[in-house]
């Protein structure tokens, strides 16, 4: 093996100490960079920044059972379901318990939205009974299904109603409910309810109708 | 002969000390680098829908409960 020079082992330890130093130079300053503190129990500040994204999300937290019943066969005299309403025929009383008190929306996000409601049938498609006219109908309320929680929907010009406050026939088409649906937690919550006029010879059966509530984030 | 060993342990520890000088500032530059920081899924919601219903059953008249249905 060849003898290695002074000179060339001075070049390797100059090489050496400006590495360390360039590196403990750039780890210093990229360290200060992030704002930690050089010497503990002294003071210092620094800044936080977040940015928080809108998700518009609408849920269900209630669905309507009329329960089973049997429909009135008087044509002058049809049996008619309407939530919170003590119904006949031995359907559900729906002004007591929590299965026919509304359909109720809860707007979980953190923007306001516009919805509609479309339902997969209306009330053609519905009954099936033809002796006598069947309707099926709906409107709006504000707020929950115990009535709290009032002023979650605004319109255009920021009163406080809904877009179907009358009984209104459900449609296969989307129908606008509330043009500005809130999401503060005191305020966002819509209640659908619903009317039904049942045919006179409607066939014995399960019968259920679905509804999608679109909802889009009001800019 | 016992001078070039001791010049060859200097040559090592200094070959050491670059080594690990490199790899500390490599460690330093990657660990800090904007690329490696944590950024969140950024995503915004700004539609969807939901769905609910509306059920019943119809009884023949001889079964329904409590009917005080007119017949």
């Amino acid at each position: 093996m060849d003898e290695i020079s002074n000179k060339t082992l001075m070049a390797f330890l100059i090489a050496a100490i400006v590495i360390s130093i360039g590196g403990t130079i750039i780890s210093l300053e990229r360290i200060s960079r992030l704002g930690a503190p050089e010497v503990a129990g002294y003071a210092t500040t620094g800044t936080a920044n977040l940015t928080v994204l809108g998700t518009a999300a609408v849920v269900v937290n209630k669905n309507v059972d009329f329960g089973s019943g049997s429909p009135s066969s008087d044509v002058t005299n049809q049996t008619t379901l309407t939530t919170e309403t003590a119904n006949t025929g031995g359907f559900n009383d729906c002004t007591t318990g929590d299965n026919c008190l509304g359909l109720e929306l809860e707007n979980t996000g953190n923007v306001d939205v516009n919805i509609t409601i479309t339902a997969a049938s209306d009330s053609n498609g519905f009954w099936s009974g033809t002796d006598t006219q069947g309707s099926f109908q709906f409107f709006v309320a504000d707020g929950n299904r115990s009535k709290d929680e009032t002023g979650s929907c605004h319109n255009a010009s920021g009163a406080i109603v809904t877009e179907v406050s009358d009984w209104t026939a459900i449609s296969t088409s989307p129908i606008l409910m509330c043009y500005n649906f809130t999401y503060p937690s005191a305020t966002d919550t819509l209640t659908v309810e619903f009317n039904l006029t049942i045919p006179t010879d409607e066939p014995v059966g399960y019968k259920e109708n679905t509804f999608t509530f679109g909802f889009t984030q009001i800019s | 002969m016992e001078s070039e060993r001791a010049r060859i342990s200097i040559l090592i520890m200094v070959v050491l000390v670059v080594v690990v000088s490199v790899l500390s500032v490599w460690t330093v530059l990657e660990r800090t680098s904007p690329t490696n920081q944590y950024v969140p899924n950024q995503v915004e919601v700004h539609h969807g829908a939901s769905v609910g219903s509306v059920s019943l059953r119809i009884l023949p008249p001889s079964e329904a409960p409590n009917s005080n249905v007119k017949r």
